[in-house]
């Protein structure tokens, strides 16, 4: 029998401190005037700073209290046998029969839980809201001309009909120098304007920041990094896949237009093998 | 005739007092208020939960919102964003209700971890505590379920985010996952249906599952008798001691309870746990600089910064960055924690019942394989903060990623062979004090 005899934040008192009611009953006292406070300041819409003083006060006058009476009325430890485990009446141990035979259960019925998915769940859509000819606009269903687009600049748009939804979210970049393959070509209106899945394809946060110096795309969630340059290519990062690239076009009337859906569907990559 | 009261106190006196038969013995050491003030955090977390549970609306409808808030005054919000605005700002109090609520939400899960550690460091997992062990474990993910749709209630910008990655999670999953998160988010987003999923998880399943398990895990405390630390006046093995449930230990939870109903407060008071009016509301399609989730959800959000980008297709299966640390890293720490007891009782071959909490270098193999879990799992929780890294030292953050991949390896490798060492230097220096 090694070790040291325990400590106890509220083990009996030493010798020669007796219980004094008093004490007790003072921060009780306390205690209910703070309470008492807390109500009529809760009431009259007092700021948080003195609310939670007030609570915090009483709540510890009562701490204090209590304290004092446990220490004092401390009845000691008490000591008992150790049962017989077998004579536990819940299953003793573990044993390796049910843990089979409960994961057999879990097995057959999360199977079952599976094939019930995949035959019933709707499927995600396959494609986006992109259609061939659609106008570009903001938040604000304004169309966008090539002159919205600064040089460095980020607008993000949608197909109009269909304003901040998510998965249709565009982002409109004006480039510092041209795009190269695999950057579809055919797609970029100006020689330096591009449009790429807002959407990140790591784990679907918003591809929210673009570094001018290296025109680099940045998801704040995990620093997926993309090159804007070459097709929105996976640099850095966890992202393995580029961002879908939408192509572009003008339209007669000056605006932009999508030419098609965007390459690839929207978002994180999935577990399914083709995409 | 006897009182009610009189009558009460007898029953408890006999039933669980002090004089039951054998008494239920409950430990009152440092080691056991650990755990105690793990319960009396939920306490906190119930009262307060309640009372914002009864103004939240789980919506995100827009609604018009007309306040106090300067900020948000005539705006349009998602109703969530706009309910958890009016309580911290048009009702006397909410605001501390708030703070309070997540101050005793940290107080909690920090409660949990150390509880979980000092068990595993231990070895209270042993006969006859297995299931104790198991239906504990249980609590944690429970625990982590109220950390994520906690967080996710108040629909807040951070709030968008987590929404999304924990769809392309489960987007992830092989076969059915495409199927899950169409089923569970109703594919466009901001998804109502998501939200009330959360809301229901958070307030309505959760609460009864903690409590049913809570219980459960105490019933088998009380019933097994708790494992004590070794102490020079009883064999621990033999006999356990520990005050009465009634009224000793009842009155100590009691004092816990408002000591740190009372310290939370005071915090409250001084701490902007839970103020959101700077964040914003959930916006479609944006983002902002360093998005982290609560701290008990790290170790997912910096495995899936860590790990590097994989794209393999093996057997049909597409094997990503996602679904490695979204659920294979995730799944081998909870895995490691729950099988953890049942590997150690095949490994040193010893399948006797153990009523004493050792030091943690007393066995070399749970030293090292404990040590070197807690290792990774602490390496990978540091990892979501590879941006802030980034940012405080000026380092590219690529270069910080780079690091953590190797340390992710090799800290756990190092760490736990350094424990597996010391504890066989410390079980030698013993053996040769007692010849």
């Amino acid at each position: 029998m090694t070790g040291r005899t325990p400590t106890e934040p509220t083990g009996p008192s030493p010798a020669g401190d007796v219980f004094r009611p008093r004490w007790v009953i003072g921060w009780m006292i306390v205690a209910g005037i703070s309470l008492i406070a807390l109500a009529v300041a809760w009431f009259t819409g007092a700021r948080v700073e003195l609310l939670g003083a007030l609570g915090g006060a009483a709540a510890l006058a009562v701490t204090v209290a209590v304290h004092h009476l446990v220490v004092t009325q401390d009845a000691g430890e008490r000591k008992v046998a150790r049962p017989d485990t077998r004579d536990v009446d819940l299953p003793a141990y573990v044993e390796r029969r049910h843990l089979l035979g409960g994961g057999a259960v879990a097995v057959v019925l999360g199977l079952a839980a599976l094939f019930g998915l995949r035959r019933f769940a709707p499927s995600p859509p396959s494609g986006s809201a992109w259609s061939a000819g659609a106008p570009l606009v903001t938040v604000n269903g304004d169309r966008v001309v090539p002159g919205d687009v600064p040089l460095g600049g980020v607008v993000t748009v949608w197909p109009e009909g269909f304003e901040g939804t998510e998965r249709a979210a565009v982002m409109l970049l004006r480039l510092r120098e041209d795009p190269e393959p695999p950057t579809l070509l055919e797609g970029v209106v100006d020689d330096t304007l591009v449009g790429y899945s807002r959407l990140c394809t790591h784990a679907g946060c918003a591809v929210a920041l673009f570094r001018d110096i290296d025109q680099a795309l940045f998801c704040p969630c995990h620093q997926a990094t993309f090159d804007a340059r070459r097709g929105a290519q996976p640099t850095a990062g966890p992202a393995s896949i580029p961002l879908p690239q939408l192509p572009l076009g003008l339209a007669d009337e000056g605006h932009l237009i999508a030419t098609g859906d965007l390459t690839a569907r929207p978002g994180p990559v999935g577990g399914r093998p083709e995409r | 005739m006897t009182s009610p009261i009189a009558v009460l106190a007898e029953v408890l006196d006999r039933r669980i007092g002090r004089r039951a038969s054998p008494p239920s013995v409950w430990p009152t050491g440092f080691g056991a208020l650990i755990s105690h003030a793990a319960i009396a955090a939920f306490l906190i977390l119930t009262v307060t939960g309640i009372m914002l549970g009864l103004v939240y609306r789980p919506s995100t409808a827009p609604v018009v919102y007309e306040g106090a808030s300067e900020l948000y005054d005539g705006q349009t919000l998602p109703a969530a964003f706009a309910t958890i605005i009016r309580i911290s700002e048009d009702m006397p109090g909410g605001l501390l209700l708030r703070r309070l609520h997540v101050a005793a939400a940290h107080l909690f899960m920090i409660a949990m971890v150390a509880h979980l550690l000092r068990t595993l460091f231990t070895g209270a997992f042993r006969r006859p505590r297995l299931a104790t062990h198991v239906v504990g474990v249980g609590l944690m993910l429970v625990a982590l379920g109220f950390t994520y749709t906690g967080e996710l209630l108040p629909f807040g910008l951070v709030a968008g985010s987590s929404l999304r990655i924990a769809e392309s999670v489960m987007y992830a999953l092989p076969f059915v996952g495409e199927q899950l998160a169409a089923l569970l988010f109703d594919g466009e987003l901001p998804s109502d249906r998501f939200l009330t999923i959360a809301w229901l998880g958070h307030v309505w399943l959760l609460p009864p599952a903690f409590v049913a398990l809570l219980g459960g895990h105490l019933w088998l405390v009380h019933r097994r008798r708790p494992a004590l630390e070794r102490r020079p006046d009883i064999d621990v093995e033999r006999a356990a001691v520990g005050r009465p449930l009634w009224p000793d230990a009842i009155a100590r939870f009691t004092l816990l309870t408002t000591g740190i109903t009372g310290l939370l407060l005071v915090s409250s008071a001084l701490v902007p746990w839970a103020d959101l009016e700077f964040e914003g509301p959930f916006l479609t399609a944006e983002a902002t600089n360093s998005v982290h989730p609560p701290w008990p959800l790290f170790f997912l959000t910096g495995g899936l910064r860590i790990v590097p980008a994989i794209d393999l297709i093996v057997f049909g299966v597409r094997i990503t960055n996602v679904l490695v640390a979204g659920v294979v890293l995730p799944g081998l720490l909870v895995g490691g924690v729950i099988l953890y007891p049942f590997v150690e009782r095949l490994v040193l071959k010893d399948d006797a019942e153990h009523h004493t909490l050792d030091h943690p270098l007393d066995v070399p193999f749970r030293a090292g394989f404990v040590t070197a879990l807690t290792t990774f799992a602490v390496v990978l929780s540091l990892g979501a903060g590879v941006d802030v890294v980034s940012f405080w030292f000026d380092v590219p953050v690529e270069s910080v990623v780079a690091t953590f991949q190797v340390l992710m390896i090799v800290l756990p490798v190092t760490l736990g062979y350094a424990a597996t060492a010391a504890s066989r230097r410390r079980v030698r220096g013993r053996e040769e004090v007692l010849q």
